[in-house]
């Protein structure tokens, strides 16, 4: 909560709010697949991933990420990406090339041997 | 491949050549064996083609340039649409570059082909040396993509530069064929351009050969129906260029005549 709020003039805007859990979304999951506890999986992250949070905190943020997930229009990706990403995900744009008439061999008379008799020797 | 359709073209420039004239021939032929046919007139400073044939005859303004580009873009699209196995397309004098640049912007040969339909031009020899380069170059332009009639006519033309020229031999060689119209007196075409006047309209040389009819003396009708007589067996000759494979005739339009039995004077000395 920024000073602002504090003071009750409510402005809006600023960086969306990221939990420091979140980039671990993917080990959280294949713990509760294991069957752990919440508070082993917080110890863990404690322990493995240098990531304090409580096992109450823990729970509360899954919850929170599973309900977005099930919302189509939240935006869980940061509003920068990364030129990596630009150009290893989004296609490149092709343009739509233009056709020209198609060479079609055809067998044409040789210009030297179409010649007319001779006027003067006629 | 297999060809369904035909387009007659006679794409030369000079005019006075007899294309008309012999186009006559050509869809009273046609007639003749029973061959749907229908045309297209660009000769839009006479309109000869059409007001002989108004039923299945179009006329178009070819006008100049971009005009000539739509006129014949027009013609094109309602040919290719058509069911008629042959279309005759009778152009007037100075078309040809204007129907060449059409021909190759809409790649119209191209497309025909693709359709099955092929194109015949009739060529016309002349005397003259700038009408003989333009065939010339309407045979570069096309080469094998086209079919060749080569219409010879001796009241038009003597055929000096022609005859016995390597463009005979080449067009020759790229499977053209010749024909030769015959030689009609001017009392009868003076007769004819009578008639058409106290018709009111244009009469079709199949219209005119008909004894009772009563356009023509039967002398000058006659002498039409001889000249009939001429182009059929020589359209017979090249009806592999003319009409469409399923439509090639079998049998002769018109007989040949057998041999009659002559007069033996030696054997009479006794009478």
């Amino acid at each position: 909560m920024d000073l602002e709020t504090k003071n009750g003039n409510r402005h809006g805007g600023g960086r969306a709010y990221r939990s420091r859990v979140e980039p671990f979304v993917d080990f959280i999951r294949a713990q509760r697949q294991q069957r752990k506890t919440w508070q082993e999986i917080a110890e863990q992250l404690r322990d493995e991933k240098n990531c304090v949070v409580t096992f109450q905190g823990l729970h509360q943020f899954y919850r929170r990420y599973l309900k977005r997930q099930a919302r189509p229009n939240w935006e869980n990706e940061i509003a920068t990406p990364s030129v990596a990403k630009l150009l290893t995900v989004e296609k490149p744009f092709q343009p739509l090339l233009a056709e020209t008439p198609p060479a079609r061999p055809f067998r044409r008379p040789n210009p030297d041997n179409i010649n007319l008799n001779d006027p003067t020797k006629i | 491949m297999n060809t369904t359709r035909r387009i007659h073209l006679n794409p030369q420039s000079k005019g006075n050549l007899g294309k008309s004239f012999e186009a006559e021939f050509r869809t009273a032929w046609l007639d003749r064996l029973g061959i749907a046919w229908n045309g297209s007139d660009l000769d839009d400073r006479h309109y000869t083609f059409a007001n002989r044939h108004p039923q299945v005859v179009r006329s178009y303004e070819l006008g100049n340039g971009q005009e000539s580009k739509t006129a014949l873009l027009s013609l094109f699209r309602r040919v290719l649409k058509d069911t008629a196995p042959v279309h005759i397309v009778d152009t007037r004098a100075q078309a040809d570059a204007l129907i060449t640049s059409a021909l190759e912007e809409l790649q119209a040969l191209d497309v025909c082909a693709e359709q099955g339909v092929r194109m015949t031009f009739l060529l016309f020899p002349t005397d003259d040396t700038e009408s003989m380069m333009n065939l010339g170059r309407l045979f570069l332009y096309a080469g094998d993509r086209v079919d060749y009639v080569i219409v010879e006519n001796p009241a038009k033309a003597r055929g000096d530069l022609f005859k016995g020229s390597q463009l005979e031999k080449q067009l020759q060689d790229f499977g053209a064929k010749a024909i030769t119209l015959p030689t009609v007196t001017p009392t009868t075409l003076l007769a004819i351009e009578k008639a058409e006047a106290i018709a009111g309209r244009g009469l079709s040389f199949a219209e005119l050969s008909r004894v009772e009819a009563g356009h023509l003396e039967r002398l000058l009708a006659g002498e039409i129906q001889w000249a009939m007589q001429k182009m059929f067996r020589q359209y017979d000759a090249v009806a592999n260029l003319l009409v469409p494979t399923d439509f090639i005739p079998k049998e002769k339009t018109v007989a040949k005549k057998k041999a009659e039995a002559q007069p033996q004077p030696q054997l009479n000395y006794g009478e």
